[in-house]
């Protein structure tokens, strides 16, 4: 069982013991009632409070050096091009909180975009092909699931593995070139619905964005799904034996994280009209920081979707607001890591502030 | 009680324990890379078949080899920071600062290059103190911290370098190069060896022979895992644990840095986006080789069997000139292959 | 309890950073004079931008930062800046990927620049860049181009270097009569510019029957990994008459390549005139290199958003030939009648921005004053 070899380091000395007595399939696992204290009483965006302030230091700083940063089309826009790696960002926390890592979504972004694209070029009707796309992205989601649970190995592994192999599919089906669908196609009401704009200033793809992060924070926080991520994140080996299908939950997951990246790819595809051979082959590590500066962390057992939402605008705030004060390009990868650093640090201590106080009204675990 | 990391991995109540009582004498760390090994020398013997013989000349097989030194030695490095449960994305750029410090300070500001090479060392390890500083001491994620760092570094490199390559052996015009300096910095990588063996070959090997000794012979190998597989018990138990995870980062931040200098050395020029395509690989290296991000678990030997994996298949498919569609497959295929064949030979101890 | 201090502390060194990189225009990049950029944002940001005037701002974007042959085309993208009275505000995605590039030009734009000049990797980057268009800003296209996007482009004739390129490597080789394997190796199977290119080679030596063309194989980008890929090419063929490369690591890598193994003669070619290609050319280890005379890549693109915003010239669709350039071992041939160069003067024009924009006065004397008599379509770009 590599699971448990994979995880066990991280569970505590006593628990490598033979667990309480007949772990029967409704009990709860052992750590339910920490869990269940999280998501009863979770004082709402309290978690997110840091990185709240965070964002909105760093718009405070830009817009008060230029206050044209502060003009709302400048920063719906910025919102706007954040989209595609956000979505992907909002997805990967699931992964994140199970304890797990993802490494080949932005190929599945990519291919699922390819698919898209293609089927948009040879006629199918653009919503019918963005709808295949999703599809198609999660049935490779659901490829890195049953590879992980048949091989038993974590899902690091396989997908170290499928990143190669779905970009190479990829590049077979577009043939090493951008597909652009034809101009006719683009003049279809589902490209005109994506870069519309509501009111002349909201792109109708930051509300789709949100939307999906209600959605993705209400299924991580209010569903069984979700509480199964983060027990089996939390402890893999207790929530077995609380008979949580760990199985199940990996496939659903790994497969929802699918859809999100073949959305992400569909909207991309929507929203730029082409997909490059290579886009979203960057997207890996911007990913994965906007969720950890949104507070989830690496370790598993918490998420939090609404937090990777603001972390993906920080990560977008500091390099428009480098290019907004003029910074040369040079000194502009300088200042974007010194910034990560620093904003991150801020949260942190927010963040240890909110926890002290929490632990002198709580008692200690 | 909390370095029981290695061991973890036994599975309790496995099915398999049947199997692991036919070939129990086989050695634990033997088995460990032995399934490594046995894929390296499948796909091996593939590409021989494949290629006509052409694979199995010596000069490729050595070619081979010092091509993967490079991120054997990364590899190493970085073994030892997921092993106390960090992560470094940083090093890669580190890499091309390291070259580029060299470059700058030896060919522009015309230091000797004794002193340039020291130079690129210090600044590693204030890297490497810099990160483990955000990490351990302010408890910023390392993952985001070292990200940070990384952005910090290539601009650093773009600034010191002025976005220009450099090349010992034809300096810019109106600057000069010592020739018995160029002759030790080439010597570092190019010196002839009997049987015509790469020397990065044997600096990859010292190294290994050093971090292997570290992480798996020494107390300051077994305290990492402890650190890594446990943090809190090791906060317990009263290990150093800040003191550690500076050390783990200085260590990957050195392996950084040499591994920058011999490619520099040996490829005779740098420039400042070097490096920047070697944190996939690398990655890649030392988790086919059985670290886990979780920390805890990482070894020197299964980082090479990693990395010579990676770099038979990229030097295999070069030879049979596959398309990146084959490349991109095979690469996806193995890498699971070579992963589960290792999990089944573990099993089988 | 001493949480306040420390989190005030922490914003402002946030405060600091972000104004003091913000407001210090002293920190100058290569050589070259200090730019005016910040200076010049400063006095334009907050209120609508007058269009005409001194105080211009054209946005820079290329699609990498830190490479020396991108340096050589930013240098001299700062040159006509500095001849036309103009800001230039320069930016680029560390990583190389399109749509970050796009959000920094859609930034820059965002952020006040009047015009923008912009490499396009990528077809996904055609929509933003018609949006920029569309609100009345001109854009100029560079060094690589997307016919999607309405806007000159600056930049070599991708097929015909490739040709010729091809026709230089036979004659090393011996002309029609010549015989024995080529390999080519391209660093980015896929890059339109470079599968034409690959195309042009291909062209050109398959007029020789006796050639066997090998490849083009993927050679990787990053130095270490691009020499790895053609030491094993090598490896597998022996006997290979010549090695071509499309990029610009590979020249430095071949002349090293020749150098490990002086018992195997073979010729050497590729693109780009940065100081290792040249070098390698000068100590007889690569045989040739061709350049796409990135200074004029840079200036030309700066010169025709300036006449755009000052003089109403009308942008659109069309193709201006930066040049190439031919280097051998003994001769170096520049496009449009520039005075001939010795190899010296060449790599000190390679590493000196201000030799390269004396040398290059002629060009901006005629072509790119006159460039809209020099305008073709844009089909002529892959011809």
């Amino acid at each position: 069982m590599p699971d448990a070899g994979h995880t066990a380091p991280r569970t505590a000395p006593g628990s490598a013991a033979p667990p309480s007595p007949g772990p029967s399939g409704n009990t709860p696992p052992p750590t339910s009632s920490r869990l269940g204290s999280r998501l009863g009483f979770r004082p709402g965006f309290m978690d997110e409070l840091g990185v709240l302030v965070a964002l909105v230091v760093l718009v405070g700083l830009v817009g008060l050096v230029r206050p044209n940063f502060l003009h709302p089309g400048t920063l719906l826009n910025l919102a706007a091009s954040s989209v595609f790696s956000g979505t992907l960002a909002l997805g990967i926390v699931f992964l994140l909180a199970m304890r797990e890592i993802d490494l080949s979504f932005g190929w599945i972004f990519n291919f699922s975009a390819v698919v898209a694209a293609l089927a948009m070029t040879n006629g199918v009707d653009p919503f019918l092909a963005g709808f295949m796309g999703i599809v198609f992205g999660a049935g490779l989601g659901l490829v890195n699931g049953v590879l992980s649970v048949a091989l038993r190995l974590p899902v690091l592994i396989v997908t170290l593995g499928t990143f190669s192999m779905y970009r190479g599919l990829s590049l077979v089906v577009n043939q090493s070139r951008a597909v652009v669908p034809p101009a006719e196609v683009r003049q279809a009401a589902y490209f005109q619905l994506l870069t519309a704009k509501l009111f002349g200033v909201v792109p109708v793809i930051t509300m789709l964005f949100v939307a999906l992060a209600v959605a993705l924070h209400l299924l991580l926080h209010r569903t069984r799904l979700g509480y199964r991520t983060l027990a089996i994140g939390s402890n893999p080996e207790a929530a077995r034996l609380a008979g949580i299908p760990v199985a199940r939950t990996k496939l659903q997951v790994l497969t929802l994280m699918g859809a999100i990246s073949g959305l992400s790819g569909v909207l991309f595809v929507g929203f730029r009209g082409a997909v490059d051979p290579n886009s979203g082959a960057d997207f890996l590590l911007p990913v994965i920081a906007a969720a950890i500066i949104g507070g989830t962390p690496l370790a598993g057992g918490s998420g939090t979707v609404i937090g990777a939402l603001l972390g993906v605008l920080i990560i977008g705030v500091i390099s428009s607001g480098i290019v907004f004060l003029g910074i040369d390009a040079v000194w502009s990868t300088f200042v974007t890591g010194l910034v990560i650093v620093i904003a991150v640090a801020l949260d942190q201590l927010v963040r240890q502030g909110r926890r002290r106080r929490a632990d002198r009204s709580q008692d200690a675990i | 009680m909390s370095s029981q990391t290695q061991t973890a991995s036994t599975p309790p109540a496995s099915p398999s324990i049947g199997w692991g009582n036919r070939v129990r004498g086989a050695g634990r760390g033997l088995a460990r890379v032995g399934g490594l090994l046995l894929a390296v020398l499948a796909i091996m013997a593939l590409f021989a078949v494949l290629s006509d013989g052409r694979f199995l000349v010596v000069g490729n097989l050595l070619g081979m080899l010092r091509y993967m030194s490079t991120v054997a030695i990364l590899g190493f490095g970085l073994c030892i920071v997921l092993v106390v449960g960090e992560i470094d994305l940083s090093f890669a750029n580190l890499y091309g600062l390291s070259g580029i410090l060299v470059a700058v300070a030896w060919i522009v500001w015309g230091w000797p290059v004794y002193l340039a090479i020291l130079l690129a060392f210090g600044v590693a390890v204030l890297v490497g103190c810099f990160n483990a500083f955000f990490t351990a001491v302010v408890k910023i994620p390392s993952f985001i911290a070292t990200l940070g760092s990384s952005t910090l570094l290539f601009g650093f490199t773009l600034l010191i370098s002025r976005s220009q390559s450099f090349n010992p052996t034809y300096p810019p015009p109106g600057t000069a190069v010592d020739p018995g300096q160029l002759a030790f910095f080439q010597g570092l990588s190019n010196r002839a060896l009997p049987f015509g063996l790469p020397m990065q070959v044997l600096w990859m090997a010292a190294a290994a022979l050093v971090f292997g000794f570290l992480l798996a012979r020494s107390l300051f190998g077994f305290r990492l895992k402890a650190i890594g597989g446990n943090q809190r018990a090791a906060e317990l138990a009263r290990l150093p644990v800040t003191r550690y995870k500076f050390l783990a980062f200085v260590l990957m931040a050195l392996a950084a840095c040499l591994a920058a200098l011999l490619d520099f050395a040996f490829i005779g020029s740098i420039q400042p986006t070097a490096g920047q395509q070697l944190l996939f690989p690398s990655f890649a290296a030392v988790i086919i080789g059985g670290a886990s991000l979780a920390g805890g678990r990482g070894t020197i030997t299964g980082t090479l069997s990693g990395a010579l994996l990676l770099a038979v298949i990229a030097n295999g498919l070069a030879l049979l000139a596959a398309g990146s569609f084959v490349q991109q497959m095979f690469l996806g295929t193995v890498t699971i292959a070579a992963v589960v064949l290792d999990q089944v030979t573990q099993r089988l101890k | 309890m001493n949480r306040g201090p420390k989190l005030l502390g922490m914003v402002g060194a946030l405060l600091l950073t972000l104004t003091a990189c913000g407001g210090d225009p002293g920190t100058d990049v290569g050589s070259s004079p200090p730019p005016t950029t910040e200076r010049a944002v400063e006095d334009t940001g907050g209120e609508t931008t007058p269009t005409s005037g001194d105080d211009i701002v054209i946005g820079f974007v290329t699609h990498v930062v830190g490479d020396p042959f991108i340096q050589q085309i930013t240098d001299g993208a700062e040159a006509a800046a500095d001849d036309l009275g103009v800001t230039l505000q320069v930016s680029g995605p560390a990583g190389g990927d399109a749509d970050a590039q796009l959000k920094a030009a859609q930034d820059i734009v965002a952020a006040g620049a009047q015009g923008l000049a912009v490499s396009v990797p990528g077809e996904s980057m055609a929509n933003g860049l018609g949006e920029i268009i569309d609100s009345g800003v001109p854009v100029v296209q560079f060094n690589l181009l997307s016919t999607s996007v309405d806007a000159p482009y600056v930049g070599e004739r991708s097929t015909e270097s490739g040709r010729i390129l091809g026709r230089e490597v036979l004659e090393l080789l011996g002309g029609d009569g010549a015989s024995g394997q080529v390999i080519i190796g391209n660093c980015f199977p896929g890059f339109p510019v470079l599968e034409n290119r690959a195309a042009g080679v291909e062209e050109s030596l398959s007029e020789a029957e006796g050639i066997e063309i090998l490849g083009p194989f993927d050679v990787k980008v990053e130095p270490a990994e691009n020499y790895a890929q053609w030491e094993s090419l090598l490896a597998a063929n022996p006997g290979a008459a010549a090695l071509v490369g499309l990029c610009a690591p590979d020249v430095t890598s071949l002349g090293q390549l020749q150098q490990a193994n002086p018992d195997q003669e073979f010729v050497a070619g590729g693109y780009d005139l940065t100081e290792g290609n040249l070098t390698a050319i000068q100590e007889g280890q690569a045989d040739v290199s061709l350049g796409q005379t990135p200074f004029m890549q840079g200036y030309l693109p700066v010169k025709m958003l300036v006449d755009a915003i000052r003089d109403d010239v009308e942008l659109s669709l069309g193709f201006v030939d930066a040049g190439t350039e031919i280097v051998t071992a003994d001769s170096v041939t520049q496009p449009y009648d520039l005075p001939p160069l010795s190899f010296e003067e060449l790599l000190e024009l390679a590493s000196s921005p201000d030799q390269a924009r004396d040398y290059y006065q002629p060009l901006v004397e005629t072509v790119i004053a006159d460039w809209q008599d020099h305008l073709e379509p844009i089909e002529n770009e892959s011809l």
